[in-house]
């Protein structure tokens, strides 16, 4: 069930009315874990037993490491825990690329396994990780109601594709009320707005070019391609983050806070402050249970630049079984080891001017996107190849929605930053110094749902809503969706990880 | 204060939607105006003389397009007097909204025949229309122009099974032979009637179109229950393999040796290789002395050597949906190609 079809609007308009009727808030949490159970059903039926799977494992893993002290016993459970969901994961998504890369290499022939790969296990299988090793670590206390734990787990909103929500996070907000708000739902709706907005007129349109040009480069002018991919670099945040607004979106007019994902990653003038903006959920993930416990930057410099290697060349792995999301991971963590080195060795006397570098992290962002993108090396190659100007055929081909959408990304992030600048010169650590226009709303159910919800979500502009200036640009903002977005919207492409 | 519980926030919002609404309607009255915004005569009354018509679309490229009212898509330039015509008819590629008339297939012949042998085109495009439309209309077309050469310009959609019911004919195979009855007009549906309706305000009947061009396709197709009984369920659709010989023999009684049929091929970039229907309509013309030519090799060789696309607009996927101007000059050159060939063998 996509967020985008009229299927989850009929889905999720039930599940509101059912909060809303529900007496106490244990029927409300009962009917988010049935509604969450119904949504990954709704795509697959048996593999709603692989979701159970980690729901019953780790939850008992977790009660068994709280339950002693004895060391053994707590690491016995964990790694437990760890086999269990890695193997499902190992199985269900590595499966065929390990046998296909171990024929290659000894020149047999082997059958690829017929294997469906079950939506979103990337994430909840880190999201559970991430439960029984935060009880291991003693951070976390277990969960002792079994259908919290599975609705934790099963969670409907970012249960597909992120933000990969810990238990830490989710399960003391448990103890809210759960009843959805007008004022929560202002706020849910907007951001709802803004990531359908972000989705179909925006990443299902450059998904058009991006498409035509990675599938087959070899048609198209160096120019051509080159559109193509900045195309990709805007399809693939405005399809992620406006996923990721969706999600926050819904889950604020349920109830929940779920943590930031992205903000605004393009503004980036290193890759290191680009990874602290994108697929934020992700990135802290790994620092947190592969980086730091690999060492970190504990153990010398050399030390530190294998383990960013090994946690982006990791992390590639994670987006897909193929080599080139391999080597996707592998040039990130090579420039992120290489930019950690200027820094330590620069020490700030050399300084690029920021659009340099800007431009720097952009296009390297981009080159990324390349292998990320391409089915295939092959694709890619002709890709590069076109890019250096070594092979200058091809036809050529002006997309205007990408010249359309190119000026409105960057007036909104023109707009982004002016509420970064308001957070950050205001008082306390998430406040924001509204507009003048805007203040009143603030006062209402800004400082509580949207500028104080959790210490990992972001700021907000909120619209005047009630008021002219609000009537006038919601319902601008929603003829211009109906009018421009694309009619034949795509899966997101984070539902493929 | 709270705002939101006061009347008078309520009403400033109800002020801001207003002044949005309004605000679109003056923007999109310049582009608001598609086919269906005038009343469309019979083509049994087409005449040179008639008012014309204009139309603005931007799902396919953006262009405006200048139709008489009883639907012949103009080419840009007036007819000459005492030269003779030729009439192309076809589905939506020769209704061609998504070019200027300067760049129609039938512009193109116009301007290629210029210097030696000065022609006037009349063009005829009725979306997803198949050949028994084209058929039905024969009469019409020859009394009206005497064509010296009638194109019909067809996809693979017009030769199959599925093409014998359309919103334009109904066609029935009674001993080999197709008999072919009009759609009568009532058969629109409740949507499409609205649709009309909302002609006077742009931002309504673009709001109408999307729904019914885009988002919901198939609505206006629906059979109108009220008017139409549903059809039997005993009712077995032909092989396309059936229809095919049938649709070509249709169009070859209709307008014999004027006849010259083109195969309007679209080939994809996912894959180079000719449609199966390309090769077996190609041989169903030779078989029945029809002459006929496939676009298929010319944009599949424009598409290898890299010199363009026949198909896509700048605001959608190339090599994908109606022919842009480049297809539209390829059709065009083929055309007058066997225009010229003929006059040429007429005149030794």
């Amino acid at each position: 069930m996509v967020f985008t079809s009229w299927a989850f609007v009929v889905f999720l308009s039930c599940v509101l009315g059912a909060l809303a009727l529900a007496r106490s808030r244990t029927s409300r949490q009962l009917v988010i874990l049935l509604s969450s159970i119904f949504f990954y059903g709704y795509w697959n039926k048996i593999y709603l037993l692989l979701l159970a799977a980690p729901s019953v494992i780790d939850y008992y893993c977790a009660i068994f490491i709280a339950g002693t002290d004895r060391p053994r016993m707590r690491k016995l459970w964990v790694v437990v825990s760890l086999v269990s969901n890695l193997g499902l994961l190992a199985y269900f998504k590595y499966a065929n690329f390990f046998l296909s890369n171990f024929a290659a290499w000894f020149g047999r022939d082997l059958k690829p396994l017929h294997i469906v790969l079950p939506i979103g296990i990337s994430f909840y299988t880190f999201k559970t990780l991430s439960y029984t090793i935060d009880v291991y670590r003693r951070e976390l206390p277990a969960c002792r109601d079994w259908w919290k734990y599975a609705m934790f787990v099963t969670y409907f909103p970012e249960l597909i594709a992120g933000p990969i929500v810990r238990a830490s996070v989710f399960l003391p907000q448990m103890t809210r009320s759960l009843k959805p708000s007008g004022k929560r739902a202002i706020v849910g709706l907007e951001l709802i707005l803004l990531g359908v907005t972000k989705k179909l007129l925006i990443a299902d349109r450059m998904a058009v070019l991006a498409d035509a040009v990675f599938e087959h480069p070899h048609f198209f002018s160096p120019l051509t391609v080159a559109s193509g991919v900045v195309a990709y670099s805007l399809q693939i945040y405005c399809d992620f983050s406006g996923y990721s607004d969706i999600a926050i979106g819904v889950s604020r007019i349920i109830g929940f806070d779920l943590p930031e994902n992205f903000n605004m990653p393009y503004l980036s003038t290193s890759i290191t402050e680009f990874w602290r903006r994108w697929h934020m959920t992700l990135s802290k993930w790994l620092r947190d249970y592969l980086y730091i416990p690999l060492g970190g930057n504990r153990h010398g410099r050399s030390r530190t630049y294998i383990n960013l290697m090994m946690t982006m060349l990791l992390g590639g792995l994670w987006h897909g079984a193929n080599w080139t999301f391999v080597i996707w991971g592998g040039l990130h963590g090579l420039a992120l080891a290489s930019h950690k080195l200027w820094m330590e060795t620069n020490r700030g006397r050399y300084k690029l001017p920021g659009f340099v570098s800007w431009a720097a992290t952009y296009v390297f962002v981009c080159f990324g996107w390349i292998f990320f993108r391409s089915p295939n090396f092959k694709s890619a190659a002709v890709i590069l190849r076109k890019l250096l100007l070594q092979d200058r055929s091809g036809i050529g081909y002006l997309y205007l929605p990408l010249l359309l959408a190119i000026p409105v990304v960057i007036g909104a992030h023109f707009v982004g930053r002016y509420v970064g600048n308001l957070a950050a010169v205001s008082e306390g650590a998430r406040y924001i110094r509204p507009p003048r226009w805007a203040r009143s709303l603030y006062r209402d159910c800004g400082e509580r749902l949207a500028l104080k919800p959790h210490s990992a979500a972001g700021y907000y502009i909120l619209l005047p809503l009630p008021g002219f200036v609000g009537g006038f640009i919601v319902t601008m903002w929603i003829l211009a969706l109906y009018l421009f977005s694309s009619v034949n919207t795509n899966p997101f492409i984070y539902f493929q990880f | 204060m709270h705002h939101s519980r006061t009347p008078q926030s309520g009403l400033a919002t109800a002020a801001g939607v207003v002044f949005a609404l309004l605000l679109s309607e003056l923007s999109l009255r310049p582009w608001a105006g598609q086919l269906y915004r005038f009343d469309v005569e019979p083509v049994s009354a087409d005449r040179i003389e008639a008012p014309t018509k204009t139309v603005r679309y931007y799902g396919e490229g953006i262009a405006t397009s200048h139709f008489s009212p009883s639907r012949a898509r103009l080419t840009g330039r007036p007819p000459l007097a005492n030269a003779p015509w030729m009439v192309i008819m076809g589905d939506s590629f020769v209704e061609a909204l998504q070019i200027n008339d300067s760049e129609t297939m039938g512009a193109v012949v116009e301007q290629l025949a210029q210097p030696s042998a000065p022609i006037s085109v009349r063009q005829y495009g009725f979306p997803g229309a198949s050949p028994p439309k084209y058929a039905m209309e024969g009469a019409n077309v020859l009394r009206l122009w005497n064509p010296r050469m009638v194109a019909v310009i067809a996809n693979a959609n017009g030769f199959r099974a599925a093409a014998l019911d359309t919103h334009w004919t109904k066609a029935e195979i009674r001993a080999g032979n197709l008999r072919i009855e009009p759609v009568a007009p009532d058969r629109l549906t409740l949507p499409a009637r609205v649709w009309f309706a909302m002609r006077h305000s742009a931002l309504l009947e673009v709001v109408a179109s999307r729904f019914i061009l885009d988002i919901f396709p198939k609505l206006p197709r629906l059979p109108n229950l009220d008017t139409e009984a549903a059809p039997s369920p005993a009712t077995v659709l032909p092989s396309d393999s059936e229809v095919l010989p049938m649709m070509v023999k249709l169009l070859k009684e209709t307008y014999g040796e004027r006849l010259f049929l083109v195969y309007a091929a679209e080939p994809a970039l996912t894959s180079t290789q000719p449609e199966p229907e390309e090769a077996a309509t190609l041989l169903q013309c030779r078989m029945q002395g029809v002459r006929c030519v496939s676009t298929g090799p010319f944009l599949r060789d424009a598409l290898t050597s890299l010199q363009y696309f026949g198909s896509g607009f700048p605001n959608t996927a190339p090599e994908k949906g109606h022919y842009n101007a480049h297809g539209q000059r390829l059709v065009g050159e083929l055309i007058w190609s066997e225009y010229r060939s003929r006059i040429a063998g007429a005149a030794h």
